[in-house]
């Protein structure tokens, strides 16, 4: 299971945001729709509530990532197969081990053999909340997906969990140049210097000095994160995702791009259910054509046009 | 695109290419200002990070981009008018040659043509290179025809009647 050095993986996953937007079953379709074209390894990094076999129509898995910090076993040995061809399955534990008990040790173990693993796509499925270990595992990935649903409540979650990642990412970046701690003291100093939101705490950084300036534009200039709007009922919602995407760009100023929504099927809850994995069971269903575009799209760096 | 650079910022405000058209421009004014101008679940989510002051000057900046854009493109669509009037003067016949020429001269890829026009590319050669035998019936052709002289700001009409002589022309030799 691992790989010679001439294969390069690209990481996608998907984290942060509210629970029960869809991340599991987006994610899911998306490793089916991947494993056409190559082989993709999933991995069920909600270790608090692991739920992803249910969209892919299999049992709970007997190893899990449990055996992987608690027993050493080496992560290639414990992915699984799916029943689904070219789709391995990794999957996490519910309540032996969160998220939040992970040393920095191990999670960097973690990162390492990910990267190793043999596989054209991996796609790592995180839990809600924005728990900093979520976010760093986030980090890691070539795509950065965040899934939305049409309802205030995701969207406040999404910008929320938006600042927190780039924060991290800026904080990250800034300390590998020698600047630890300047993003956590400067917006501890916020009231001081007059800053009251994301944008304007970014603005008083890039001030800092030249060097600071250069330092944030070179290394985030690539920092982009994917969007996808799902439950989409009507065509007002398929705009949300459009909005919320312009707003990303002018206001937080992160390069966001809207790569897809997926409409709402009641038959999703049902196939997951019934141990069926939708996109097999419903190919020509408007959601898993939405499925579709999306991997395109997410391959291709294509977005959704606004259709008003 | 090298005389687009200076709209850059323009672009970038209706978050569009550099290669954006009119059509597309306008709808993405329509929509900006949509977004910002009423409370939606996207800007209503977003709290203490937009002021009404924020928005009103991002209003203020997308009207700007849309005005700024907008004597662009009629400038630009000045300049072809003139230009394709200087070149056509004393031209009768429209063949692919002369089509071919204008179109060099306008400094405008054949890719653009297809794109825009949405006639596929192997057409438009075979149209430049007067190659009958390989081009559909009359009237796709003469509909490519059309749609060709229009991207280039020609007579449509004229075009496709003087270009369509021709092509008749070879049906009949060729009937014989």
């Amino acid at each position: 299971m691992v790989k010679g050095p001439e294969r390069k993986s690209i990481i996608m996953a998907v984290g942060g945001g509210k629970g029960g937007v869809g991340k599991s079953f987006v994610m899911a379709s998306l490793g089916m729709s991947l494993a056409r074209q190559g082989r993709v390894v999933m991995i069920d990094g909600d270790l608090g509530g692991a739920n992803l076999h249910n969209f892919l129509g299999i049992s709970r898995p007997t190893s899990t990532l449990t055996d992987f910090f608690e027993r050493k076993v080496p992560l290639a040995d414990l992915v699984v197969d799916s029943g689904i061809s070219n789709l391995g399955l990794l999957t996490g534990m519910v309540g032996t081990i969160g998220a939040e008990t992970i040393k920095h040790a191990q999670k960097q173990k973690l990162f390492n053999q990910i990267r190793k693993l043999d596989a054209d796509y991996i796609l790592i499925d995180l839990g809600a909340g924005t728990h900093f270990n979520t976010i760093d595992t986030l980090l890691i990935a070539d795509k950065m997906i965040i899934v939305i649903t049409p309802e205030i409540v995701s969207i406040e979650n999404m910008y929320n969990f938006l600042r927190n990642l780039y924060f991290r990412r800026l904080g990250g970046v800034l300390t590998d140049h020698g600047y630890r701690d300047l993003v956590v003291n400067t917006w501890h100093d916020r009231d001081a210097l007059g800053i009251s939101n994301f944008r304007e705490l970014v603005d008083c950084l890039k001030a800092v000095s030249p060097e600071v300036r250069l330092i944030i534009e070179e290394e985030l200039r690539d920092f982009a994160v994917n969007l996808v709007l799902n439950k989409a009922r009507t065509n007002q919602d398929i705009v949300t995702g459009n909005s919320v995407k312009s707003i990303c760009v002018k206001f937080f100023g992160v390069n966001a791009l809207y790569s897809g929504y997926v409409e709402h099927d009641d038959l999703v809850s049902r196939s997951a259910n019934h141990r069926t994995p939708y996109l097999s069971a419903y190919p020509n269903s408007r959601c898993s054509r939405g499925i579709e575009r999306l991997t395109v799209n997410i391959l291709s760096g294509q977005q959704v046009k606004v259709t008003r | 695109m090298k005389d687009r650079a200076p709209y850059q910022a323009h672009f970038e405000m209706l978050e569009l290419p550099l290669d954006a058209n009119f059509d597309e421009v306008h709808k993405a004014w329509q929509v900006m200002k949509d977004i910002y101008s009423t409370d939606s679940l996207a800007t209503m989510s977003i709290g203490e990070e937009v002021s009404e002051e924020d928005r009103r000057l991002l209003l203020a900046k997308i009207e700007e981009a849309y005005q700024a854009l907008g004597d662009f493109f009629r400038d630009h669509q000045q300049l072809l008018d003139n230009g394709v009037h200087q070149l056509t003067e004393g031209i009768t016949e429209y063949d692919g040659k002369a089509l071919r020429t204008i179109r060099h001269l306008l400094h405008i890829p054949l890719d653009d043509v297809a794109m825009s026009t949405r006639v596929p590319r192997k057409h438009l050669e075979n149209l430049e290179a007067d190659n009958y035998a390989a081009l559909p019936v009359a009237v796709y052709t003469r509909g490519f025809v059309i749609n060709y002289a229009k991207h280039l700001a020609l007579d449509a009409d004229l075009v496709a009647k003087s270009y369509m002589e021709k092509y008749r022309k070879w049906q009949e030799e060729k009937g014989q």
